[in-house]
Formats: structure tokens, sequence, C-alpha cells
């Protein structure tokens, strides 16, 4: 009898649930729908109201990380548990690829979805940005399920690792050590010679190309990429690849994603010319706009890498919803446990020609053909690296695409505060460029939607399940 | 007898037209060094005739006025007179669903021996166009006409630098002649003068040479069409035509190279830039320029040639035009005036900024062409899409694929450092292609006399059988 009552007032409750799911579905979707509005935002009670359950609750992914150092659990372990109780078939993907003249490898957690439905909307490719990797789009911080176990429930998704970012077994060595270096290649360590020049070789063209042959490999039909962070460029550079832009099909999502390098330097024209300052508000303590030139500061070598602190990760990133925040905390302190926790599974470094090519230093184009032939010369270049085609593909992300849209939507995170200005939105980063694509996609559907919750860029792993129904949300509105 | 064959040797070396101080041209060449110069004296000895003695040009420049000869007049002349064929060319094409023209003046010489020989393909700089590359400044015989002599030259105008009959409004006023059946209404040469990539001078460019020139190729991009030769190198086409040469003449390198240049030197904390004779370019301010000064339309804002830009480096003592007593300002006052009506005299703002290192100016020049496309409510349909993947094209020439490489520089052309030729701009650029092409010959020679980036109306003669020299010694090199 128990039991019965028990079933029912669940049963109550999923009803109770769904429908308010569908509500809150339709309200993003007439959101949307507002051809007028710059941006719009999905209030916190609303954004706090969605989600959906997983088969097992998670559980079965949870205790795989927790069973491992580090929580660096092994993807292809996640592709032998059942379908059934993750809600998805998981397969692990590595593809080589040859750039260069180096292999490189990238990798691919594949989620397909048990949902019928599934298939009716494009493949949703979740892109890490510079320093993080799949685990963090896969699980949270305490190894609770993450965004894509919530999106793969009714979507197909692939997390995309770029390439050096994921290491089986996580790395072994301390984020500021020299030696913890980029895995580019899984099945063998390199030398620090050929590390440093891959570190300068990670150009966004070299991870387009593993990108397009992941993608083109192992995935059918139409895509969403989401770019996030830094590889926000990856989603602006498939628009300038025939195949790739065939299957967006004039489709844009964006998370935390920004725009190409190239409106950077639009950006700062068009302040020039109207006399006004930079659109963004500077904000004490926050980092400077991305591309920022910092003339007083010595340029780093090409080949170090700018590597995760807690100072660097207390600025805007660690806030009340991190998983990880307990009351008291600063947000040093959340930083400083979430550097800890991630100490070993998350790469936590980030190779400087990919913050160079994502902002707007194309001055600097000179320098790094330098510094990559003086390294080439320096180690004798074994590998037969030819600078001529490096030079040639330099700043792609400033010869991005911009026009064949269709449908797009940018999502931004209330305290995302690089691609969101709360105090005054209209001066937001995301503003802009939504702004400049509505300009050349004149006819094209072109929407910007805030989420309320003091999210910030890290969202999924703060509110992932509410974070995974708004965007399937949005999904569905792209594709209806 | 002794005195007999001394004489002999003599009238050799007077039939060769050489009385040699130093090395000549192909020995001098021959040897593997940061740079070498050739003597004043053996410059000066170098010699070329031309059948009529040039007289038939010279008649037809003296008759039009300001000597803004019809070029289709000159394909009327008997060949046998001009000691080649030559023929006009408009070749039209579009681009950003814009209609351009480009021009060549072709000179197919008589000599048979030319065609063992790539086409010799002059491109005029900035300002300039055919003229002063077919006359001097005095419609005397210029350099093609002597060149013709022994090769095959096509004289290439970059769009909106040649008008039939010249221009009648002064410099500060005049617009370029892009079309030439028509001139173009303010809001064309608005948009037009916006949108003159360097990629757009290619387009044409590579149309005029594959449809009117067979076999190989040598590109001479003069001053600010040095860009040229090196964004051919990157198509297969041209490439494989080019077969791994290169020659320039006030070329310098493309601005990929110079970039790198650039920042070589800021990371040696020991290198200062040497002194020079010149104190720089000839041209508009240099890396001081204020680009955008004029306003949102900056991009319309053509480099208008005035004597005192032309007084600061170009205009020297052997100017055609100097005389006793000038003052450089007089010269470059004299010059101007002379070729105030066939000579364009001006330079599109995009061209210069391509060809200097200014990458970081790609968002504001697109926001310029968007300015003036909303100005003029674009009824072309110009897609600023398709001009934005074309700016900055010179900063990604490639730099490899060379056999053989011969950079020719006047004493006081601002490529060259009189006090410290090792300093010298085409020494360092060369320097650059010889780390890329390492097996490649590669050559820089000073012409060791004072002439300057406009040798070619200073010393045509001699510069062309100079020339000639240069392009006999690359042929020997093998392909």
């Amino acid at each position: 009898m128990k039991s019965f009552f028990t079933t029912a007032a669940a049963t109550g409750l999923l009803a109770l649930t769904a429908a308010a799911n569908d509500a809150v579905e339709q309200k993003i979707s007439q959101l949307l729908d507002d051809p007028k509005a710059v941006y719009v935002s999905l209030s916190t009670p609303d954004f706090m109201s969605l989600g959906w359950a997983l088969p097992d609750g998670g559980k079965t992914v949870t205790a795989l990380a927790l069973a491992a150092p580090g929580g660096a659990f092994d993807p292809r372990d996640v592709a032998k548990i059942d379908p059934k109780v993750l809600g998805y078939k998981a397969d692990w993907i590595v593809e080589r690829y040859q750039h260069y003249n180096l292999d490189w490898d990238i990798t691919g957690l594949r989620l397909t979805s048990n949902d019928p439905d599934a298939k009716k909307y494009p493949w949703l490719i979740i892109m890490n940005g510079g320093a993080a990797n799949v685990y963090e789009f896969y699980v949270d911080l305490k190894n609770r399920p993450g965004w894509g176990q919530y999106l793969a429930q009714k979507l197909n998704v692939m997390i995309v690792t770029i390439p050096g970012n994921f290491k089986y077994g996580g790395w072994d060595e301390p984020v500021n050590s020299e030696k913890r270096q980029p895995a580019y290649l899984l099945d063998r360590e390199l030398s620090m010679d050929e590390y440093e020049i891959r570190n300068c070789l990670l150009t966004n063209t070299n991870v387009m190309q593993g990108l397009k042959q992941l993608l083109m490999k192992n995935t059918t039909g139409d895509l969403l990429l989401i770019g996030h962070s830094t590889s926000g460029e990856m989603a602006m550079l498939a628009n300038n690849d025939p195949e790739l832009r065939a299957r967006t099909n004039g489709r844009y999502l964006g998370w935390g994603s920004g725009g190409p390098a190239k409106l950077d330097l639009v950006q700062a024209a068009r302040a020039k010319l109207s006399g006004k300052p930079a659109a963004r508000p500077g904000i004490p303590g926050f980092p400077e706009a991305r591309g920022t030139p910092a003339p007083e500061r010595e340029p780093m070598a090409l080949h170090l890498l700018s590597r995760r602190s807690k100072d660097t990760y207390a600025r805007g990133y660690s806030r009340w919803l991190n998983p990880l925040y307990e009351s008291g905390d600063s947000t040093y302190d959340i930083a400083d446990k979430w550097i800890k926790a991630e100490g070993r599974r998350r790469a936590q470094f980030k190779q400087q020609i990919q913050s160079i090519e994502h902002g707007g230093g194309i001055e600097k184009k000179g320098w790094i053909e330098v510094s990559i032939e003086n390294l080439l010369k320096k180690t004798g270049n074994p590998w037969g690296v030819n600078l001529e085609e490096v030079s040639a593909e330099l700043f792609s992300t400033h010869y991005t695409k911009m026009d064949g849209y269709k449908r797009m939507v940018w999502t931004t995170a209330h305290y995302d505060r690089n691609h969101w200005v709360p105090e005054d939105p209209m001066k937001s980063p995301e503003v802009f460029f939504a702004t400049e694509y509505r300009r050349v996609n004149p006819n094209a559907e072109v929407r910007l939607i805030n989420w309320d919750p003091l999210m910030t860029h890290y969202g999924h792993v703060e509110l992932p399940k509410q974070l995974a129904e708004a965007t399937y949300s949005v999904v569905r509105w792209l594709c209806r | 007898m002794k005195l007999s064959l001394l004489s002999a040797f003599a009238a050799a070396l007077l039939l060769a037209g050489r009385s040699l101080a130093g090395p000549s041209i192909p020995e001098l060449l021959d040897q593997d060094k940061p740079f070498v110069m050739l003597a004043e004296t053996d410059f000066r000895a170098l010699h070329l005739t031309l059948p009529d003695g040039g007289k038939h040009v010279t008649n037809l420049a003296l008759a039009a006025p300001g000597g803004a000869f019809d070029p289709r007049d000159v394909a009327k002349i008997d060949p046998q007179l001009l000691g080649y064929k030559a023929d006009w060319f408009v070749e039209r094409y579009t681009r950003y669903n814009l209609p351009w023209d480009i021009t060549g003046l072709r000179l197919t010489s008589n000599d048979p021996g030319a065609k063992n020989y790539p086409w010799l393909v002059i491109m005029n700089g900035g300002a300039a166009n055919v003229y002063e590359f077919f006359i001097d400044l005095k419609n005397r015989p210029g350099w093609g006409q002597y060149l013709a002599q022994k090769r095959n030259v096509l004289i290439v105008t970059i769009p909106g630098n040649f008008r039939y009959g010249g221009w009648d409004k002064p410099i500060a006023e005049r617009d370029p002649a892009f079309l030439l059946d028509r001139d173009l209404t303010p809001d064309e040469a608005l948009v037009y003068n916006s949108v003159f990539t360097n990629r757009v001078i290619f387009q044409g460019l590579k149309q005029m040479l594959m449809k009117n020139t067979t076999g190989d190729l040598l590109l001479i991009g003069h001053s600010t069409s040095g860009e040229l030769p090196h964004l051919a190198q990157g198509d297969p086409e041209l490439k494989a035509r080019l077969n791994g040469r290169f020659l320039g003449w006030g070329s310098g390198g493309p601005v990929r190279v110079k970039s790198v240049i650039t920042a070589k030197h800021e990371a040696d904390p020991k290198y200062k830039p040497a002194p020079t004779l010149t104190g720089g370019g000839g041209g508009d301010d240099g890396g001081a320029r204020k680009w955008t000064e004029p306003g949102e339309f900056w991009l319309n804002s053509l480099a208008r040639r005035t004597p005192a830009v032309y007084s600061r480096v170009y205009s020297r003592w052997s100017n055609p035009l100097y005389e006793p007593g000038d003052s450089v300002l007089d010269i470059a006052t004299k010059w101007l005036d002379v070729e105030g009506r066939r000579r364009a005299n001006f330079k599109q703002p995009l061209e210069d900024l391509e060809h200097s290192d200014n990458f970081y100016m790609k968002g504001e020049v697109e926001v310029g062409i968007e300015r003036a496309l909303k100005k003029t409510g674009n009824p072309w349909g110009v897609n600023l899409e398709d001009v934005q993947k074309d700016l900055c094209s010179t900063s990604f020439s490639p730099a490899e694929g060379y056999r053989t490489m011969v950079w020719c520089v006047g004493k006081l052309d601002g490529h060259w450092n009189a006090i410290y030729p090792a300093a010298g701009g085409d020494v360092g650029i060369a320097a650059e292609y010889r780390l890329r092409n390492p097996k490649a010959k590669i050559r820089v020679i000073g012409w060791d006399l004072n002439v300057t980036h406009y040798a070619h109306v200073e010393v045509p003669e001699q510069l062309a059988a100079a020339i000639i020299d240069v392009t006999a010694w690359m042929m020997k090199q093998g392909s």
C-alpha cells in the first residue's frame, strides 16, 4: 500500500515536473521568438525548475569516477555500461590525424541517446575550452552527473576534447610543473623538444582538421557545434568548411562561446570610429577583455603553457553555484578546491597559440613565425615541420565567414563576465557578437538568451541538469 | 703586331660595350655573398641600341598632350622600327561583383633569342603606370623599349592607374580609372578605392598573363607591386611558370617576411637600426602614417603625389629633369609637372596598408568598407564577406619553392643602405629567403651609382642591359 502511494506520488511529481518543464520550454520558445529583442532572459525560478532524471540517477558513472584516482576514469569503461542504465550508448573514439607532418590525437565521447526522437535533432557537439576536457562536460566537480549525461537523455551528443587535453589516467605532475605537458598522442609520451614545438603548432586550423575528421567519421546528419570558451572559434571556422557548413545547415548554438577573433578588431574599430570607449566597462579585479594588449608585460615564450591557478580561477570562474562551494568560502577557497579536485584529470593548461589566435593580436604573426623558426632550428626539426604550412594557417580565426546563417542562438550565464555584463547587459560581448551577425545575416533569426541564475562561465558544472534542459529547449527552437 | 693585338682586344671590349673596372654582372652573381655591387663605371658602360633610336615612340609622346599617347598607336608602328612588336591589352574581370580593367603593353622582341628567356613582366608601383617603364620623363626611350630588344616584355598597369589621354583634373582631385570605357560616379569611386586589395590586382594580373603570354615568367613588381610576384608564388598555375625564379627591381619583400624581420629585431636587445643616407623610404610616412585620420571614408582618401613627397628620396641627380643648381624639390616639382597628366600620381590606402605591416588594422578596414557600402546603398551587391577573406593576403605569401632569386637595387633607393650596405632592406629580405630556400641561389646586386628607386627613368638603357645580363645569368642556373 505504502509502495502504491509512493509510486503514485512519484508519478504525480514526474507529471507535475513534466508540465512545468513544458511550460518553461514554451516560455523559452516564446522568448526566442521575439525578433525585436536584442537579448532575452529566463528567470531564475524558471531555470531552476528545469531538468530531468537519469535512469540510474547517474550513479554508475559516478561510481566509476569515484573509483579512479583523481576521478580520471577511463572513458572506455563508460562504453562498457549497459545503455539502458545510462539512457544512451557511450562510445569512446580516438581519431589520429596528421598536420604539419606530425600525428595528433583528438578524442570524442559519443553518447547516442536511447530516445528515438533524438535522431530528429542535430548531433550536439560540445568542444572544450582551452584548459578543460571531456570530464567537466560529463561529470561535475563531485563526479555527479554532468551536462552531457543529461543532454544525452534527449539528444545525440558528442563531447570532443581538443588534442593534448585528455590523458588516460590524467596527469601525475602538478599543474605548475613544466613536466606536465599536453598528451598530443595517447599511446606515448613525447620528448620535451617535441612538446615544445607542438605547443606552438596547436593552431585552430590544426584542431579543426581533427574535429572535422572526428565528425565526418563518427556522426551523420545535421550538427550543432557548441564551442565553449576558446573553442568558440571552432564553430565559426566550421562555417568556412563546405562539408561542415552543409551539415550545420545555417544553425549556430553558443554556450560561453563569444564570437570569432576577427570581430575583436571590428569592435575596436567601431569604438574608435564612434569616439566612444570599448563596449565592455572595466570591472575591477576582473580579467581584461581577450586580446587586450599588455605591453608592459614581457611576452612569454610561445612554447610555454599558460597554467591554471587559483588566482586566475578565483577572479570570475569560482562563484557560489560551484559544487565545491561551502558557506563561508571565499572565491579563492572555491578556486583552490576546484584546482585541487580537478588536478589530475583536467588539463589545466592552455597553449598560447590558442589564446593568441582567439584574440585580436594578429600583429604577433611575425613573432609567432620567428618563435617556431627558432625552435625548429634549436631542435634540428627531426619531424620535418614546414614553417610555410604553419604560416599559411595562422590567424584563420580572423577569416571566418559570417554569412549563411538562418538561425543562431547564443546562450550565456548571468555571471559569465567575459560574455555577459549584468550591470549593463547592452555592453555584453555577446550582444555585440549577435548584433554583428544580425548585420551580416539580416534574414536570419539571431537570438541571445541569458540564463538568470548566478552561474558563471562554468555553468555546465554548476547547474548541469537545468542547463541541459534549457539547452534542449533552445535546440528544439533552432530545429522547429 | 703587339700593338695590333692590343688594338684588337680594345676593339673587342668596345664592341662588347664594356670597359670593366671590376667583375661583370655574371661574375658578381656567381659569388654567394649577402650582396654584391656593380661598379659605376661598369654600369655606365652597359649599352643597348634601338633600331630607330626610339624616335617614333618619342614623336608619338611629344605629339600627345602631357605625353599621354595612346598605347594602341604604338601597336601600329612597324616592329622593324621598334625592335619589337607592340600590342595593347585591356583585360576586364570581375571581383567583389565589380568589373575591373587591367592593362598590358606587350612587347614581343624581334630577337629570336628572346623566346629562350622568360617573359619579363613589369608591374608598376602604387602611383605610376605603363608610361614610366616605356619612356623616360623627357619622352626618350624608356626601360621597356630597351629590354624588348632582347627579351619579351609585358608592362602591366594595375587597375585604375592608366587612363586614355591621361587625367585632366589636378592630382588632388582625380579618380582612378578602374574602367577604361567610362568614368566612375563618386559613389563608385568610393567603393572601388575601398576594396582595392592586392587580391583584386592579382586576379587581373593572372588573367592578363594566362591569356597573353606563354611559357616561363619573371615577374618584376616595382615598389608596392613587389607583393605581386610573391602572391603569384602561392598560385599553382603561376608558380609553375615562375619555375622557382624571382627577379626584383626596387621590389623589397612581402609584408609577411618584413614582419618576421621586425619580430627578429624586436627580440634582439642589441639591435639598432643602421643609419641610412636617405633617412627612410619615399612613401607616405611609413609607420607613422595616420591611416584613419581622414575620417570614416579614409579608404577613399588617396595618397596624392606632391613635390614634397617626391623630393624626399625619389628625386636626385640622375633624374632626366635635373639641371645643375636644382634642389631636390626643384626636381620633384618638375617631375610632377611633366607627369601631371599621364601618370596616376595617387595611391589607394588599402593597397599601401597591405604592403606595410598593418595586419592589425583588418577590423578597421572591414568597418571602413562597410561604411562605404552603407553610404552608397551598395547597388552593386558587393559582399563584405568576399572582401574580408582577401584582406592582408600579403601577410601570407609563401616564401619557399625558389631556386634562383635576384634583387636588383639602386644605391639611393630606400631598399638599399648606401652607408651600411649589409644592413640594406633587400639584403635582409634576401637573407630570410636564404633561410627558407637553403639550396637556392639567392643574390642581391646593387648598382653602385647615384640612382634612386626610379632608376628606370634615370638610366633606362643601362638598367635594361644590366637586367638582361641578370636574366641571362638566372637562366644559366637552370630550373
